[in-house]
C-alpha cells in the first residue's frame, strides 16, 4: 500500500484542490464523507472506536446537516463500490481530494475530523500516518496547522484511564 | 419537606463512597453536554460516542453505565449537577495526560452544536482550573476544536 503514496504525492504536488476541476457528481458532503470513510479504513481494518467516531461525525458534522440520512447510506455503498477492486483507500481519497473546495477552514476542519477518527482507537499505525501526510498535502494544509491539530487530537485520545 | 429529607439522605449516602475514575469521567462529560441546559442532538451524539470509547467506561457492563446515567440525570433534575461536577473533578486525581484529554473532549462536546453559551464558558473555566490546564495548552485545544467543529 505504501508504494502508492510516492507516485500519488508527486502527481498531487503539481496542483492544488482549488486548481482541480471539480466534478458536480461529487459534492462537498460526498467528499467529506469519503475522506472520513478512508480514515476508518486507512489501516485496512475498522476498529470499533473508529466506526463509532465515524458514525457520530456523520450525525453531527455541519457538512451533513442538509442531507437526508438515506444519502449517507448511498454514499457508503458508492465508496464500497469504488474500492471493491483495490487494497488501499487511495483511489477514493484521490477523487474526494480533487473535488474538495480550496477553503482553508474546511480543509482544517476535515483534517481534524479525519485525525479524530484515526486516533479513536488510541493507536496510529504506519499506514494511518502515511495517510494523514497524504491528506494534509491533498488539502494544502500548512505544516504548523497540521502539527497543531495532530497534537490536540493526540491529547484528546490519551484518556489516561 | 419529605422530598428534601430524601434528597439529603441520598446525597449523604452518595458522599460516603469514593467514585470510580469511570464515574468521574462520565459525570464531567455529561455536564459538558448538559451545562447549557439545552442538549443539542449533535452534543448528544458526541457524548454518546465518547462514553462508549473511553477505556475505563467501555469496560463496564451496560447495566453499570445505565446506572451512571440514571444517577447523573437524577442529580441534574434535582439541580445538583454543579455539586456532582465538583465531586467528579476532585475525584479524578488527574495527571497532565488525563487533564488534557478530558479538557479536549469537553471542548469538543460543547462545540458540537457550533454555539458556545456563557454557561459553557464557565464550565470550561471550572474544568480547566480543577485540572490545572496551562493557558497555552488550553488556547491550543480551543483553537483546534473550534476548527474541527466549524464544518
Amino acid at each position: 500500500m505504501l508504494k502508492w503514496f510516492g507516485a500519488f504525492s508527486r502527481e498531487r504536488a503539481a496542483r492544488t484542490p482549488g486548481e482541480a476541476i471539480r466534478n458536480p457528481d461529487y459534492p462537498v458532503d460526498w467528499c467529506v464523507a469519503a475522506l472520513l470513510y478512508c480514515s476508518v479504513y486507512a489501516d485496512n481494518a475498522a476498529a470499533y472506536e473508529e466506526e463509532l467516531e465515524f458514525d457520530a461525525l456523520l450525525t453531527r458534522a455541519r457538512s451533513f446537516e442538509s442531507i437526508h440520512p438515506d444519502f449517507v447510506s448511498r454514499y457508503i455503498a458508492n465508496f464500497t463500490d469504488i474500492l471493491k477492486d483495490h487494497d488501499t483507500v487511495l483511489p477514493l481519497a484521490d477523487i474526494a481530494l480533487q473535488n474538495m473546495p480550496a477553503d482553508p477552514e474546511i480543509s482544517a476542519a476535515v483534517f481534524a475530523q479525519c485525525a479524530d477518527v484515526m486516533f479513536a482507537d488510541s493507536k496510529l499505525v504506519e499506514n494511518e500516518l502515511a495517510f494523514l501526510d497524504h491528506l494534509a498535502a491533498g488539502l494544502n494544509l500548512p505544516e504548523d496547522t497540521k502539527e497543531e491539530i495532530l497534537q490536540v487530537i493526540k491529547w484528546k485520545h490519551a484518556y489516561g484511564c | 419537606m419529605e422530598a428534601r429529607l430524601r434528597l439529603l439522605k441520598v446525597r449523604g449516602q452518595a458522599m460516603e463512597q469514593n467514585w470510580s475514575a469511570a464515574r468521574c469521567h462520565y459525570v464531567v462529560y455529561f455536564t459538558a453536554m448538559y451545562c447549557d441546559e439545552d442538549v443539542a442532538p449533535q452534543e448528544q451524539a458526541a457524548f454518546e460516542a465518547l462514553v462508549r470509547r473511553v477505556p475505563c467506561i467501555r469496560e463496564l457492563s451496560d447495566e453499570t453505565i445505565e446506572n451512571f446515567k440514571k444517577r447523573t440525570q437524577w442529580a441534574c433534575d434535582a439541580g445538583l449537577l454543579d455539586e456532582e461536577l465538583e465531586r467528579a473533578l476532585s475525584g479524578l486525581n488527574a495527571d497532565t495526560v488525563t487533564g488534557l484529554s478530558i479538557y479536549a473532549n469537553c471542548a469538543d462536546i460543547i462545540r458540537a452544536d457550533r454555539k458556545i453559551r456563557s454557561s459553557e464558558v464557565r464550565f470550561m473555566d471550572k474544568v480547566s482550573k480543577a485540572l490545572g490546564i496551562p493557558e497555552m495548552q488550553r488556547a491550543l485545544i480551543e483553537k483546534v476544536m473550534d476548527a474541527k467543529n466549524r464544518h
